[in-house]
């Protein structure tokens, strides 16, 4: 899916963190050669059509060098408004950074990233926090795939493996294994997921044996609490870029979907994967069926 | 570059709540324990808070004048880039004899000026660490692009690329030793405001410069309220958070100025720069190629850039 991407469209609200991924943006617009289409969703009863063209217009000026690049304003909800006209398209990357920071708790928040990835079945690129000032724009040469639970698919595994054989990169897995303790008793109720480190390296490898052996692979497993052990392993192995399934991106808030807080200190490229059931079959007749 | 004219506090805001939150916390503990607690030896009365503070002052007057030098630094070159390049333009488009040159290809002298707005952003982009490429693509074509996606550094191959069209027009008699010389002084001197800017990028502040007035702003915040509690009593906090966020928007704001290169809103403006120059260029090329009868095949046509919500990139 990301090799066949033509069009990235960059969602903006002209934020302090849309200016700080442009690099991010030509990056992306430099490798897949895709046409590059800059959104804006203004409210009307705040800001005048006028107004908001010249500030679209003005925003990421050197995009009008690029050979496709095309400017959409449009009217009403910003979720809305991103969301129908994805959904109008196929083969396209959406590129959301995050809210910028505030230095003030937001308790009724709610993430407009998270409900467009609940939302729509297209690849979807973010950023944990933006470090305004530092560059965001390194090679993916060294691609990360999450792999949480079994449970949540490994569609994107497929899709980051075959932009990884294309582009020439190494491909990384990463999972890390639940602390043991009196909860752990649970989780065999709720999930197939390996309970300790050599199964889940096993479970790895076993995985990659089944990618593209033109692909590197390599293997990283930890244990403990995930929100301390994955910046580990991603200041470990070097990545430059992670892909997750859409359902271990987004979890359940009190207000309705928000981004797992597990991935809210990656400073590197996330790219979130929709659920492709011809990868699923695929996938689970390479594992399944000759282990049985 | 912000344009506005005032600097809304929500930008200060997120760099200084952490560092403001504790001290207003520590601030309230020694005004309780002192006025409700009655624990008189809290108070550091005695201490001469006032040269304290004049000494800070003196350590982040001198570490914001080295960011502000920077910032300017980096403004002077792009100015300097302008004017160079409005320069290289003009001795283009009139010292090249093209009478001799084939009139079915473009014009070298048009080639040339197109290489001097690639230059530009290309430099833009170098400085910024963001890709180049798909913008050459468009400036200068697919195959040019392609052969200058074999260097890393790209500005320094485009000017190289220049230098070899001039070697091709004096090679094809359309220009004199003595010209030559004229316009090669120009190319040098881009060379000479890229590396200058390369070396602002690459060469951060000196780290004293950086650690040592953060500390002390620190231990100057954490000692105020021992040295007011006593005068103030209950109102020591809002004194204390009041005087200690002074100084560390004043600390925050010169560390921000120090790499006018990142892409942020106190950048030097090099994306409106980097057009100024395209647009002068071309309106001096579409003028000349008037004067001598030739068309372009298709004409590009750029705008100019407006701030955004008041920054100018």
């Amino acid at each position: 899916m990301l090799h066949k991407i033509n069009e990235i469209v960059f969602a903006t609200d002209f934020s302090d963190s849309s200016h700080a991924v442009i690099p991010a943006v030509a990056q992306w617009v430099d490798t897949l050669g895709a046409k590059l289409t800059l959104l804006h969703v203004y409210n009307p009863s705040r800001t005048m059509y006028r107004e908001a063209d010249a500030l679209l217009q003005s925003f990421f000026a050197e995009a009008d060098n690029y050979p496709h690049c095309d400017r959409v304003l449009v009217s009403g909800d910003p979720a809305e408004g991103i969301a129908s006209y994805c959904e109008r398209r196929s083969n396209i990357l959406l590129m959301l950074p995050p809210s910028d920071l505030t230095g003030l708790p937001r308790p009724w928040h709610r993430s407009m990233r998270a409900r467009l990835i609940k939302r729509l079945s297209v690849p979807i690129w973010t950023l944990g926090r933006v470090n305004v000032g530092e560059s965001t724009s390194t090679p993916n040469r060294h691609i990360g795939v999450w792999l949480g639970e079994p449970e949540e698919g490994l569609s994107h595994l497929q899709q980051a493996a075959q932009y990884a054989s294309e582009t020439g990169g190494t491909l990384h897995l990463l999972h890390v294994v639940d602390e043991i303790n009196e909860g752990s008793l649970i989780k065999p109720l709720t999930s197939g997921g390996p309970m300790g480190e050599e199964t889940a390296d096993a479970w790895l490898r076993d995985i990659a044996n089944t990618l593209d052996p033109a692909c590197r692979v390599e293997v990283h497993v930890a244990q403990g609490r995930v929100s301390r052990e994955l910046p580990k392993l991603i200041r470990r192995s070097g990545l430059n870029m992670l892909v997750a399934s859409h359902q271990s991106l987004v979890k359940r808030g009190w207000l309705g979907p928000a981004i797992n807080p597990i991935f809210g200190k990656c400073a590197i490229s996330l790219v979130s994967m929709p659920f492709y059931s011809r990868f699923e079959k695929l996938m689970h007749e390479e594992i399944v069926v000759p282990a049985a | 570059m912000i344009v506005r004219e005032k600097m809304p506090l929500k930008r200060i805001w997120p760099q200084a709540w952490r560092r403001l939150l504790i001290l207003l916390v520590f601030d309230c503990t020694v005004a309780v324990i002192y006025s409700v607690f009655h624990h008189k030896w809290i108070s550091l009365n005695g201490l001469p808070i006032a040269p304290l503070a004049s000494a800070l002052t003196i350590f982040l007057a001198f570490r914001t004048n080295a960011a502000y030098g920077r910032w300017w630094e980096a403004r002077s070159l792009w100015g300097a880039l302008v004017n160079t390049s409005r320069a290289l333009a003009r001795q283009f488009l009139t010292m090249l004899d093209d009478e001799t040159e084939d009139p079915r290809r473009p014009p070298l002298r048009n080639e040339l000026v197109k290489h001097q707005i690639a230059f530009a952003h290309a430099l833009r982009c170098h400085l910024r660490k963001q890709a180049s490429l798909p913008e050459m693509r468009t400036l200068l074509g697919e195959e040019i692009a392609d052969e200058l996606s074999a260097y890393k550094n790209i500005p320094a191959a485009i000017n190289l690329r220049m230098g070899k069209l001039l070697r091709q027009a004096r090679n094809e008699g359309m220009l004199d030793s003595f010209r030559w010389t004229a316009i090669d002084e120009n190319l040098t001197g881009l060379s000479n405001i890229q590396g200058a800017c390369e070396r602002i990028k690459n060469t951060p502040l000196p780290r004293q410069f950086e650690y040592l007035p953060r500390v002390l702003v620190d231990a100057f915040c954490w000692l105020l309220p021992l040295c007011i509690v006593e005068d103030l009593g209950l109102v020591t906090p809002i004194a204390s958070t009041l005087i200690s966020f002074t100084f560390i928007a004043a600390d925050l704001m010169s560390r921000e100025i120090s790499n006018p290169f990142d892409n942020t809103i106190h950048d030097t403006p090099m994306t409106a720069l980097s057009r100024t120059i395209e647009m002068n260029l071309r309106e001096q090329m579409a003028e000349t190629d008037k004067d001598r009868g030739w068309k372009e095949p298709v004409p590009r046509r750029v705008r100019d850039v407006m701030p955004v919500d008041g920054f100018v990139f």
